[in-house]
């Protein structure tokens, strides 16, 4: 099988491109300025792509902002004979960015990667994120959510055949936490723990949903190579079991070297109180990140159950502490 | 019995001893212990076990005094029997061992086939090989340990540590020569029977008994005896999680909850140390290593060898006396009386009146509020209720700090107050003259100031005031409030239960 994947270079495209190579198919990876891949085991081998599909990961450079991500017509040309299945993992997941950043990349992307798939009648497996719920009565929380909503509706309105993969927040392995990549709840993570931001706007009943990458990449694999069964559907790719802000507090409780953080309901909180230090940390990151201290959201994954059978086996307090563990080891909190 | 010292009359006692208790006619009986083994003295008991094929037993032994010497009679059944072979196997204590060895090394009186029967159950190379191996866990959790306390400066400790480990040590090497008894006093007793069964002095025996001094010469003998894995290693030992043990600020203080139960108040110097911990790592170089050996003997903090694996001595963690300071909490936590002090309340109570502690300043300050209404308007009535009120609810925050959960009685409180060794008659005054009419703000002004000074509460904010000051007043029971969560505590308003939503299960 050839598979085409955008956003090789990413947290999850690199996982998705490492086992598809590993089960034998022929994958062309996409990445933007990256010449390199690495999973959370460390560099994937790629070559670069010739034009031929070859075992292994072939590596192409794109612009996915651009029509045809930027590609020759020639190389679009190999592509789309190629009887590929494409997997859409590209995007900005970075919050506080623009607008126009969102659109660009997000939207526009998914547009360009979906006109490269009806071309080459591509099945087309779209990453997108379980937060595209929003805030449950149709605004969103930042441009990111925003983005990837408006992605997906341009996927599901389009004629190409297509699977939704909606992850909550991805995070390092299940086995031992590993990740490569620390942002959004990584840089949350250290400021809590470090004592940057003390008292935050919050619920203790809050819920966050973290999926281990592995668990992601699994899931868009499986959809990859069954992706007859589940054409048009929407899976969800998460946890299944959040933990709350409460159980948050209580393991970070467990550190002696981390701060526990003091969530004050939104309505009494006042940015105004804050220490000077604090209040920049707030202005500048921890807005960002309100919402998610908040939203009680929790997602259902049943028509995930139905199709892949493997659940996370590492969820809720123990999962916390399994990404906790593995950040201090390695020194990125300390 | 293995030689002939200190023989007692067996049978005789065991006669005496069987006219004494109701044991079932055909049971087997043995002589088990120390003079059964030949390492009795005239003054060692004389242990009778009594093998029953029927019903189990009670493990509480009959205690006889019988011609001067004193009797334990045990009874097991068959099925008690091969239950603790099983768990010997499976999952070897100190217990169950020490139980199979003295019947495998008994003396039988009566019904010797029974017993011969049950002993093929554990062939004694298979139970020597077990004793073995778990006196060599035992010498290298004791030798590491002992490498750990060295690293953490307690030199004493590493030595008495090394000391043990190397006890253990000779005890594995002893087991794996058929030796399996498990008390160590009879050690020395042990090398020589390995000695006289060989025909000759053991160099291991002799380096022995020469005497070893320092962790690592101890360390050095105990590899010769098989013990290995215990010198010191790159990097040194690790700091470990232990379970149950939670830190939790309440403003800058910082206090280690123990097992959901003990609470350790910190003080700044202590705070720093336990601050310096990271699971995984060395201690931290510039950390206060007496405190940190505290910690760790304090249960709080664990250890782990570079590999990975857990130390873990054959030690329970110490609870120190408690705190006597009095007030025993102010709305800043506990009172610390030096580094590291042991609330002297429990979790729940601690954290129950120190929330209760806030609240009656919170309290205070909105019948305040309501007195300079009542005054406003001219309304004798209400103001007389409020000023009232305005004392008895102060005055609760001295019994808080006291420790006291619940509180007595509102109209008790102010008769009460020469219960509590920290408060002077001047305050006591001061809080009965406030609380009667006529109503003066300034006497019950007066009396907030007085009550928040010795009950640690001075420059509790006007949480009524302003916004930024019911802020402030949120801040500082917060800390309080997420304990008590933690704990699942007694919260004093139903306000505070709906400030932490999911704390009280919602989630």
């Amino acid at each position: 099988m050839n598979v085409i994947v955008t956003g090789a270079a990413g947290l999850v495209g690199a996982e998705v491109c490492a086992r598809l190579a590993a089960a034998g198919h022929s994958v062309v990876a996409l990445t933007h300025r990256s010449t390199a891949l690495a999973d959370h085991r460390g560099p994937i081998p790629t070559t670069p792509f010739t034009g031929r599909f070859a075992a292994g990961v072939t590596r192409l450079a794109v612009d996915i902002t651009r029509p045809d991500l930027g590609l020759t017509p020639r190389q679009v040309d190999y592509l789309c004979a190629g009887r590929c299945t494409l997997v859409h993992a590209a995007a900005v997941t970075d919050f506080g960015r623009e607008d126009s950043v969102y659109d660009a990349v997000n939207v526009h992307g998914t547009a360009h990667a979906l006109a490269l798939a009806r071309r080459g009648k591509m099945p087309f497996v779209h990453v997108s994120t379980a937060y595209v719920c929003g805030e449950g009565d149709g605004s969103f929380a930042n441009g990111y959510e925003r983005s990837k909503y408006a992605a997906e509706r341009l996927a599901n309105g389009s004629k190409v055949d297509v699977v939704v993969i909606r992850p909550s927040i991805v995070v390092g392995t299940e086995s031992t936490g590993t990740t490569r990549v620390f942002r959004n709840i990584y840089v949350m993570l250290r400021l809590i723990a470090e004592g940057k931001v003390g008292t935050l706007p919050g619920r203790y009943d809050a819920c966050l949903d973290l999926v281990a990458v592995d668990r992601v990449a699994d899931l868009v694999t499986d959809a990859v190579h069954r992706f007859g069964e589940v054409r048009g559907q929407t899976l969800p790719a998460i946890a299944g079991r959040p933990i709350t802000l409460r159980e948050c507090s209580d393991v970070f409780a467990e550190y002696p070297s981390l701060r526990v953080p003091r969530f004050v309901p939104p309505e009494v909180f006042q940015p105004d109180a804050l220490p000077p230090e604090q209040r920049r940390y707030h202005d500048r990151v921890v807005r960002l990140y309100e919402p998610y201290f908040r939203r009680r959201t929790v997602f259902d994954d049943s028509a995930t159950r139905a199709f892949h059978r493997r659940r996370p086996a590492l969820t809720g307090a123990a999962h916390l502490r399994q990404l906790l563990d593995y950040c201090l080891a390695i020194g990125y909190l300390r | 019995m293995r030689t002939g010292q200190a023989k007692p009359d067996v049978d005789r006692l065991l006669t005496l001893a069987l006219a004494q208790i109701d044991v079932p006619g055909q049971s087997a009986v043995v002589l088990e212990g120390s003079i059964a083994e030949g390492f009795g003295t005239p003054s060692s008991d004389v242990d009778f076990l009594v093998l029953v094929d029927g019903e189990d037993r009670p493990a509480m032994p009959t205690v006889l005094f019988l011609d001067g010497r004193r009797v334990e009679v045990r009874t097991r059944s068959l099925r008690q029997v091969v239950e603790q072979f099983d768990a010997a196997l499976a999952e070897p204590d100190e217990d169950v061992l020490d139980r199979c060895q003295r019947l495998l090394g008994a003396v039988p009186l009566r019904g010797e086939e029974v017993l011969n029967r049950l002993r093929a159950l554990l062939p004694a190379d298979v139970f020597a090989g077990t004793v073995s191996a778990w006196f060599t866990n035992r010498a290298r959790h004791a030798l590491r340990y002992a490498q750990a306390m060295a690293e953490l400066d307690q030199f004493d400790d590493a030595a008495d540590w090394a000391r043990f480990g190397l006890l253990y040590s000779a005890k594995s090497w002893a087991a794996r020569r058929g030796e399996t008894y498990l008390e160590p006093k009879w050690l020395s007793s042990q090398l020589s029977r390995i000695e006289r069964r060989a025909g000759a002095p053991q160099e291991l025996v002799r380096r022995y008994r020469a005497g070893v001094a320092g962790v690592a010469d101890c360390v050095a003998l105990a590899e010769d005896f098989g013990v290995t894995g215990c010198r010191p290693a790159p990097g040194g030992v690790r700091l470990r999680r232990m379970p149950d043990v939670t830190t939790w600020p309440i403003g800058d203080r910082l206090h280690v909850v123990r097992d959901g139960v003990d609470v350790f108040a910190l003080d700044e110097h202590a705070g720093h140390a336990w601050r310096s911990i990271v699971f995984g790592r060395p201690p931290a170089e510039t950390a206060d290593r007496g405190l940190l050996a505290q910690f760790v003997r304090l249960g709080l903090v664990g250890l782990h060898w570079p590999d990975g694996a857990a130390i873990r001595p054959a030690s329970r963690p110490t609870t120190p006396s408690p705190g006597r300071a009095c007030p025993v909490l102010s709305v800043h936590g506990g009172t610390v009386v030096g580094p590291v002090t042991l609330v002297p309340l429990p979790a729940k109570r601690f954290c129950a009146a120190g929330l209760d502690l806030v609240w009656s300043n919170v309290l205070a300050e909105n019948a305040r509020e309501d007195l300079i209404g009542a005054l406003d308007v001219g309304s004798a009535e209400v103001a007389e209720f409020a000023g009232r009120r305005m004392a008895q609810v102060a005055c609760r925050g001295l019994f808080s700090a006291a420790g006291i959960h619940p509180l007595p009685p509102d109209a008790a409180l102010t008769r009460s107050l020469a219960e509590l060794p920290f408060v002077d008659d001047g305050l006591a005054a001061q809080a009965r003259r406030a609380e009667r009419p006529p109503v003066s703000l300034e006497e019950l002004d007066r009396l907030v100031v007085m009550v928040r000074a010795t009950a640690g509460a001075a420059g509790f904010p006007s949480s009524f005031g302003s916004a930024a000051a019911w802020q402030r007043t949120i801040e500082l029971g917060h800390d309080w409030l997420r304990l008590a969560a933690h704990l699942n505590a007694d919260l004093p308003i139903q306000d505070a239960a709906d400030l932490l939503a999911a704390q009280r299960g919602t989630a």
